[in-house]
């Protein structure tokens, strides 16, 4: 019998470890919580998908040949997850600036141009990036840990609380990292809801969560279809590594806005996100597979993500508490939170702790704008890692 | 400092200098964008001028009851487009 036993030992099931065991089970985990408490099932679902395809082993799907990714021989042998993660994340990084485009799309500018100050909230909630990176280079110090700067600006950029710009700086600084600092960046976006509230209460008094912030004043419908050619005008030229975040997201702003293109803009929202998060999410739930992420590395990131994200929501809370001190209309400090990103589940956070403390305080128009400046300022820091690491 | 450390530290000034200055720099650019566009010949060109403020506070209700929905209308995957905030009720 020994053609039989040659294919049991290519079975999946011969090669299979504990490791691969426990990670089917956390695959299993994300569908339940996607499919039966309906929290971000459409992040959630294809990633808890991923991760179950990357720990079946052998499987050809996920696999990518090795040897010269180029070789047409190679690529016949690869599968297309495989594939999917080379060539359009670690290798060109397409995808994160495909979804930057259909995120711009459904973005609105006007709470920022209502309020410009808003975007400073934005640059302080950016904070946590840097506590992380500090954090990461400072575990070193700690037997078992060896983080490159490249490595620690990864990690850090999961405090910016942006999937596809996480995905976009490890794609570049540390491809070996991506599939768990994706998955932990979206898990502390998931999480929003739970993370940032002790916080916020923690650190604002009942009388300032309860501030009314004046209406946003009218917004003039050019000064909002300028605004996006400008904010892309400007950040290019200063930080032309932001440029395929930054870009994209302008373009597909410029395309709803408009008013003119209405099919561009539902494609990009619509047809374009949704075709990129199904390869985006499941591929890189395909990394996290047990022989890449059962190590003591991997907590690390989990903690230091965590530290980063509640590091950039007290710099936000703390910028709008210094903001009061200047500013004759009052800031409710809720707002400030909202600067991590997390569009728009940070927004809505602040939203509901100020309607917690005055039900007539509508602050949702009032977070978007630090809301929407922290998915620049994340993507500015992002760049600036990039252009002075690579 | 070790050239590692050295590369840390540029990183963190840099990161820290860029991110503030730009959305500073933004911060000017829209005060002056919203300054010029108010400005009574731009509004009357551009057409702005025509627009009717409805109530502040109310506008404020209804484009959070607007966000809230294009929110859940997204997460459902029956569109989402925050553009349609704008074609809310005021």
């Amino acid at each position: 019998m020994p053609d039989l036993n040659d294919y049991f030992r290519d079975t999946g099931i011969y090669h299979l470890e504990w490791g691969n065991v426990l990670l089917l089970l956390l695959g299993l985990g994300f569908i339940f919580v996607a499919v039966a408490r309906k929290k971000e099932p459409y992040v959630l679902l294809p990633i808890g998908l991923g991760i179950i395809l990357g720990n079946l082993p052998e499987n050809t799907l996920t696999q990518l040949a090795t040897g010269d990714p180029l070789d047409a021989g190679a690529i016949q042998e690869s599968g297309i997850l495989g594939l999917t993660f080379h060539f359009a994340l670690s290798f060109w990084n397409v995808l994160p600036p495909l979804i930057f485009l259909g995120l711009g799309a459904m973005t609105d500018f006007g709470p920022i141009l209502a309020n410009p100050k808003s975007l400073l909230l934005g640059a302080a909630a950016q904070i946590g990036i840097f506590v992380a990176f500090w954090g990461a280079l400072g575990l070193n110090l700690a037997p078992g840990f060896d983080f490159t700067n490249k490595d620690a600006a990864a990690i850090s950029i999961i405090g910016g609380a942006d999937g596809p710009t996480t995905i976009f700086a490890s794609a570049v600084l540390a491809p070996d990292l991506l599939g768990r600092t994706a998955v932990v960046a979206y898990s502390y976006m998931a999480g929003v809801v739970f993370i940032q509230p002790p916080i916020m209460r923690l650190l604002t008094t009942r009388a300032e969560r309860e501030i009314v912030m004046r209406p946003a004043a009218q917004v003039s419908r050019t000064g909002k279809l300028v605004f996006p050619v400008l904010l892309m005008v400007v950040v290019i030229l200063l930080v032309p590594e932001a440029a395929p975040l930054i870009g994209m997201f302008a373009i597909g702003n410029v395309f709803a806005e408009s008013g003119v293109v209405p099919r561009l803009s539902q494609s990009a929202s619509n047809e374009v996100l949704n075709v990129v998060t199904i390869f985006l999410m499941i591929a890189v739930g395909a990394q996290v597979s047990a022989d890449k992420v059962l190590e003591l590395e991997t907590l690390a990131i989990l903690g230091l993500g965590l530290v980063a994200f509640a590091c950039g929501t007290v710099g936000g809370l703390l910028a709008a508490k210094v903001m009061n001190l200047v500013v004759k209309d009052k800031v409710n400090p809720l707002i400030g939170s909202a600067g991590v990103s997390a569009v728009p589940m940070a927004a809505r956070t602040s939203h509901m702790l100020g309607q917690e403390a005055n039900p007539n305080n509508f602050l949702l128009p009032h977070a978007m704008g630090p809301n929407v400046a922290g998915v620049i300022g994340s993507a500015v820091v992002a760049g600036v890692f990039i252009s002075l690491l690579s | 400092m070790t050239s590692e450390l050295e590369e840390a530290v540029e990183l963190t000034v840099g990161g820290l200098a860029t991110v503030f200055s730009l959305l500073v720099l933004l911060v000017i650019l829209l005060v002056l964008l919203r300054w010029f566009f108010a400005w009574g010949p731009v509004s009357r060109w551009t057409g702005d001028a025509s627009v009717p403020d409805p109530d502040p506070a109310q506008r404020d209700r209804a484009l959070a009851s607007a966000i809230g929905v294009t929110i859940a209308l997204a997460e459902s995957g029956r569109g989402g487009q925050v553009e349609k905030v704008e074609k809310a009720p005021a």
